[in-house]
C-alpha cells in the first residue's frame, strides 16, 4: 500500500487537486475576478503584462480574499492536524478536536462575553477591536488546563478520564452556553447563534498575520510527534521500552493540539467535522503511518477548508452558507462511502 | 453533527432553564395575582410585541398590561412589567401564569399550539399584522383601539401622527444605506427586505443595496464592498457589541467601502428603530437628520 511507486502518484495527484482547489477559491467570489483576472494580476506582478484591472479590484483580491483563503487553508490544516494528532494520542479514529471540550468551552466564553458586554468594556481600541477573540481564546485554554488538570495524576495523563472529562467539561460549556442564550436580549442572542455557526468571514490581513504566527510553528511542532505516536500505537507501556517518555508526550501532543483548536475557535467560532473526518479519510485511504497521516493532514485538510469556505461565500451570492454545514454536508457522505468501500475490501 | 449536538443542548438546556424559571415565577405570582383579581375586574392584557405593548400604553391601557415579550422595552414604565422572555421560547404555561383575559400577537409569531392551548382555556387572542409603512402603523393603531375598546383615544393618536407625518420634511438623498444587525466569528449580519430598517431607510429618503434578500441574512464581504454602501447604519447596543466606533475598521473591506472611506456611520436606539409605532415620525426624522450629517 505505502510503496513507492503509490505514494508519488498520491502526491502528484494530492498537488493537482490542491492547486486546482486554490485557484478556484482565489477566483470565485461574489466580486467578479475571474482566471483571466487572476493571470494578468500574477503576469503583472512578475513583470511580464500591464495591468488590465481596476484597482477596486485588487483591492478586493489582496485585501479580501487572499487573506481569506489563506486563513482558511491555515485553520483546515490546524483542525485536521490536531484531529490526527488526538486521534493517533488517544488510539481512537473518532477522536476530534472538540473532544476535550476545548471548542465549547470557547463558544461558552464568547456568550459571556457577548451578553456582558466585554468588548465594550476597554478603553484601548485595539483591545476593544479583538477583545471577543481574545476572551474565547481565553475560554478555550481554561478549559483545555482544567480538563488536563483533573485528567492528571500522579505525573501522568490518564487518557480515559480525559476523555470523560471532556464529556463534562463539553455538557458544562454548552448549559452554560444555554444559560447565557435564555438571559441574552434578542440582538445578543443573534450574536450568540451567529458566532457559534462558525464563518471565516472575519479575515483580513492581522487575523490571518496571528493565526499564521501562532498555528505554523504549532503544527510544525506536531509534524515531528509522527514517530512518537507510532510508538504509542503500540500501547503506552511498549512505547515506553522504545524509550519514548510517554508522560510527557502525552501532554506535549494535547497542548499542541489544543492550542490549535483555540486559536481558530477564537477567530473563526466552531467549525466541525474536518479534524474528525480528513485524518480518517487519509486514514482508510493510506494506512495508519502517524508520520504520514499528521502530515499529509495539512495539505487535505487545507484544501478541505478551501473549498468549503469558497462553496460557503459563493453559493447564494451575495449571502453566506455557514461553513459548518457545508463541511458537514460534504464530508459525512464521503466518509460513508470510504467506511463502506473500506468494509468491502476487508471483505466482511 | 458536533454543531447540530451543540445545538440541541443549548436549546434542551435552555428550554429546561426556561420551564424551572417559568414554573418558579408561577409560583411567585400565583397568590399575588388572585389578591389582585378581587379588587381588580378589568382587562388583563399579554402583549407579545413590542409595537403592540407601545401603542398599548399610549391609548392608556399600560395599567392593563399585565406581562409582555422581552423586546417589549418602550415606555420606559413598560419595562417594569413581567417579562416572558422572547417570542420563540413563551410556553402557553407562562402566559396563562399571569391569568390574561386578552393576548395580543404576531399573526406569524402565534405558533399552531400555543393558539390553541390558549383558544381551550377561553383568553381571547388578537392577532396583529404589521406591515412597515406609516398605513400600517395606523391600521395597526386603529385595529387595536377597537379591541380594547379605546376608539376615541385611537382616533386622536392617528390625528397626531399623521400630523407629525404631514410635518416631516425628508431630502432624498439617495445614499445607498446598509443597516448591520449582528457579526457573528467574522461574517456581518444585514437587512434585507421585509424588515423595519429596510422600510426605515426608504422612508428616510435613502436606499438598502441589499434588497435582493429578505430578512437579516449573512452578507459575504466582497458582496458588502460591491454593495457600496454610503452610509452603515447599527444600533446603538450594536457598535458598542462589535467594541466601539474604531472596531469597525476591523470589518473585511471596510476601507473599500465609500462608508468606511469616509467614516461614515449613524447609529440608532434599537426600539425606536424596529417599533414602527406612533414614534414612527420621530424615526424617520432621527434617521434623516442623521444621514443628512454625514454628508
Amino acid at each position: 500500500m505505502t510503496g513507492k511507486r503509490s505514494n508519488s502518484i498520491w502526491y502528484v495527484s494530492l498537488a493537482v487537486i490542491w492547486f486546482v482547489i486554490l485557484w478556484f477559491g482565489l477566483t470565485s467570489g461574489s466580486f467578479e475576478i475571474g482566471s483571466g483576472d487572476l493571470w494578468n494580476i500574477l503576469q503583472y506582478k512578475l513583470g511580464f503584462a500591464e495591468l488590465k484591472l481596476d484597482d477596486l479590484s485588487v483591492s478586493v483580491l489582496t485585501q479580501i480574499r487572499i487573506p481569506r483563503v489563506i486563513l482558511a487553508a491555515i485553520v483546515g490544516a490546524s483542525l485536521s492536524i490536531a484531529g490526527a494528532g488526538l486521534q493517533g494520542l488517544f488510539r481512537n479514529p473518532l477522536a476530534d478536536p472538540g473532544l476535550i471540550g476545548v471548542s465549547t468551552g470557547a463558544s461558552a466564553f464568547a456568550a459571556f462575553a457577548i451578553v456582558l458586554g466585554i468588548p465594550a468594556l476597554f478603553s484601548v481600541s485595539w483591545l476593544n477591536m479583538f477583545a471577543l477573540n481574545v476572551f474565547t481564546f481565553i475560554g478555550a485554554l481554561t478549559v483545555m488546563f482544567l480538563a488536563i488538570m483533573i485528567a492528571h495524576s500522579r505525573g501522568n495523563t490518564l487518557l480515559t478520564t480525559l476523555l470523560l472529562t471532556g464529556i463534562a467539561l463539553n455538557a458544562l460549556g454548552a448549559s452554560i452556553t444555554g444559560l447565557l442564550t435564555f438571559l441574552s436580549e434578542d440582538e445578543q442572542l443573534r450574536n450568540i447563534s451567529f458566532w457559534m455557526l462558525g464563518s471565516l468571514g472575519g479575515a483580513n490581513w492581522t487575523t490571518t498575520l496571528v493565526l499564521t504566527i501562532i498555528n505554523i510553528p504549532v503544527i510544525i511542532l506536531l509534524l515531528t510527534r509522527g514517530k512518537v505516536l507510532n510508538a504509542l500505537s503500540l500501547g503506552e507501556e511498549n512505547a515506553g521500552y522504545l524509550g519514548v517518555n510517554v508522560r510527557r508526550e502525552k501532554s506535549i501532543i494535547i497542548i499542541l493540539s489544543s492550542l490549535l483548536v483555540s486559536t481558530c475557535v477564537s477567530l473563526t467560532g466552531v467549525i466541525g467535522f474536518v479534524g474528525l473526518v480528513v485524518p480518517h479519510v487519509i486514514r482508510l485511504l493510506k494506512g495508519g503511518d502517524n508520520k504520514f497521516i499528521l502530515f499529509n493532514s495539512i495539505i487535505v485538510g487545507s484544501g478541505f477548508l478551501i473549498l468549503a469556505d469558497t462553496i460557503s461565500r459563493t453559493i447564494i451570492i451575495p449571502q453566506e452558507l455557514p461553513i459548518g454545514i457545508i463541511t458537514s454536508l460534504a464530508g459525512a457522505p464521503l466518509f460513508l462511502y470510504i467506511i463502506i468501500k473500506n468494509k468491502q475490501k476487508a471483505g466482511v | 453533527m458536533k454543531l447540530l449536538n451543540t445545538v440541541l443542548v443549548v436549546a434542551m438546556s435552555a428550554g429546561i432553564f426556561y420551564s424551572c424559571t417559568t414554573s418558579s415565577k408561577e409560583e411567585q405570582k400565583t397568590p399575588q395575582t388572585e389578591s389582585e383579581e378581587i379588587t381588580d375586574q378589568g382587562p388583563r392584557i399579554v402583549s407579545l410585541h413590542a409595537s403592540a405593548s407601545e401603542i398599548i400604553s399610549a391609548l392608556g391601557c399600560e395599567e392593563d398590561l399585565v406581562g409582555t415579550d422581552i423586546t417589549s422595552v418602550y415606555p420606559e414604565s413598560v419595562k417594569k412589567i413581567t417579562k416572558l422572555g422572547h417570542i420563540s421560547g413563551i410556553t402557553a404555561q407562562g402566559i396563562l401564569s399571569l391569568k390574561p383575559t386578552l393576548v395580543v400577537v404576531h399573526k406569524d409569531e402565534l405558533s399552531a399550539q400555543l393558539e390553541k392551548q390558549l383558544q381551550e382555556v377561553g383568553v381571547q387572542i388578537e392577532k396583529i399584522e404589521q406591515n412597515y409603512t406609516p398605513e400600517g402603523t395606523i391600521r395597526l393603531i386603529s385595529s387595536l383601539g377597537q379591541t380594547l375598546d379605546r376608539k376615541e383615544e385611537a382616533q386622536e393618536l392617528i390625528a397626531a401622527f399623521n400630523q407629525e407625518m404631514d410635518s416631516l420634511t425628508v431630502t432624498s438623498s439617495n445614499k445607498k444605506v446598509v443597516f448591520i444587525y449582528a457579526r457573528g466569528a467574522g461574517t456581518l449580519m444585514v437587512a434585507g427586505k421585509g424588515t423595519p430598517m429596510d422600510a426605515l431607510i426608504q422612508l428616510a429618503g435613502a436606499e438598502n443595496p441589499c434588497s435582493d434578500f429578505k430578512d437579516f441574512k449573512p452578507l459575504t464581504s466582497e458582496s458588502l464592498v460591491k454593495a457600496n454602501p454610503d452610509v452603515l447604519f447599527f444600533f446603538n447596543s450594536g457598535i458598542e457589541s462589535m467594541g466601539g466606533l474604531e472596531s469597525l475598521s476591523q470589518i473585511p473591506g471596510y476601507n473599500l467601502i465609500n462608508a468606511g472611506k469616509e467614516g461614515h456611520v449613524v447609529s440608532m436606539e434599537g426600539s425606536l428603530v424596529s417599533s414602527f409605532g406612533p414614534r414612527l415620525p420621530k424615526a424617520i426624522r432621527e434617521l434623516s437628520n442623521k444621514l443628512s450629517a454625514v454628508q
